[in-house]
């Protein structure tokens, strides 16, 4: 094995070193996930609630990505963006058509 | 969107008509704006793209991930609500959107797996000029190289080295292998068991292993 870069050798070890027995895979995760959200964007301590999911996030870099996301979906939608961005585009197209429209 | 109780939800997505496609609007509006939400998060991975083209991704991602809901809406349980429970469909194929787009000119088949060449291992960081302390790091480096090479199947020995070894992403090292993330999550968790306990039998604890390679003190 050529160079490996001290970091991700290190990471490598971490990853080795929290391996438990069993672990739960990604396909059991995803089915969690909604409940683990819920939980997780009512202000709950997921990781002590669901330990098996905690240490499948440790090793699962997309799952992880995928729970936090949704966590902030959820924690921030009465006031999502979303609504602002459709609103802009919306104004933006009545000042485009009114401009097109004829004169006089 | 209009609220509904999970069993709304459900009556007027199986139902047909009005009904259905009121439900269908408010759920591909969701899912557009979970998808919309993951690619803002990630707009650092998106800086070649337009705010347009983005939209348009967002809007593949949630068209895709309708059709995932339809497909599995009978696994819905009701552990929570319905929009929950949907809009990880619509963050899931946006992810799944990025990973693509991230790794699309990378070929596995040009990263070396290398086991079966001499060993390297790296000599500039903190802790290799002491002798103890690299001579501790080499016996487990060794004591790796070992399992790997003698004990792994061949796709525990490629899903460990794309993505413990090189850092691809595990979704992308799952498509190009033809297996699921979670059959490659199953292999990579195989591997590290056998790695563990490998380094266990040479009487190397979990504890032992991450202080070899932590910054000497």
């Amino acid at each position: 094995m050529s160079d490996i870069d001290p970091a991700r050798l290190n990471r490598l070890l971490q990853a080795v070193a929290t391996t438990e027995a069993e672990e739960m895979d990604c396909d059991s995760l995803f089915e969690l996930m909604d409940k683990a959200v819920e939980l997780a964007a009512s202000g709950q301590d997921v990781r002590s609630l669901l330990p098996r999911m905690a240490i499948h996030l440790e090793h699962c870099p997309d799952c992880r990505d995928q729970f936090e996301t949704l966590t902030a979906f959820w924690e921030e939608a009465p006031r999502s963006r979303w609504r602002s961005v459709k609103r802009i585009a919306g104004l933006r197209q009545s000042f485009l058509r009114r401009r097109q429209k004829p004169q006089g | 969107m209009r609220k509904r109780t999970n069993e709304a939800w459900l009556e007027a997505l199986r139902s047909e008509g009005p009904q259905e496609s009121d439900a269908i609007a408010d759920l591909t509006e969701l899912l557009r704006r979970s998808a919309f939400f993951y690619l803002r998060r990630h707009s650092a991975d998106l800086k070649d793209l337009a705010p347009e083209e983005i939209q348009a991704l967002a809007e593949d991602a949630a068209q895709e991930a309708l059709m995932a809901v339809r497909l599995k809406l009978d696994t819905f349980r009701g552990e929570a609500a319905f929009p929950t429970w949907a809009s990880k469909f619509g963050v899931g194929m946006a992810l799944s959107t990025l990973r693509k787009r991230q790794w699309r000119d990378v070929s596995l088949d040009r990263l070396p797996v290398g086991w079966d060449q001499p060993s390297a291992v790296p000599v500039s960081r903190d802790g290799w000029h002491q002798p103890e302390l690299a001579a501790e790091r080499q016996e487990i480096w060794l004591a790796i190289r070992d399992v790997v090479e003698n004990e792994f199947t061949e796709k525990q020995r490629q899903a460990f080295s794309h993505i413990l070894v090189h850092g691809v992403n595990a979704m992308v090292v799952a498509q190009r292998m033809g297996m699921t993330p979670g059959a490659v999550y199953k292999l990579t968790h195989d591997a590290r068991r056998k790695l563990l306990a490998a380094l266990e039998r040479r009487g190397l604890s979990k504890e032992e292993i991450m202080s070899a390679f932590a910054a000497p003190g």
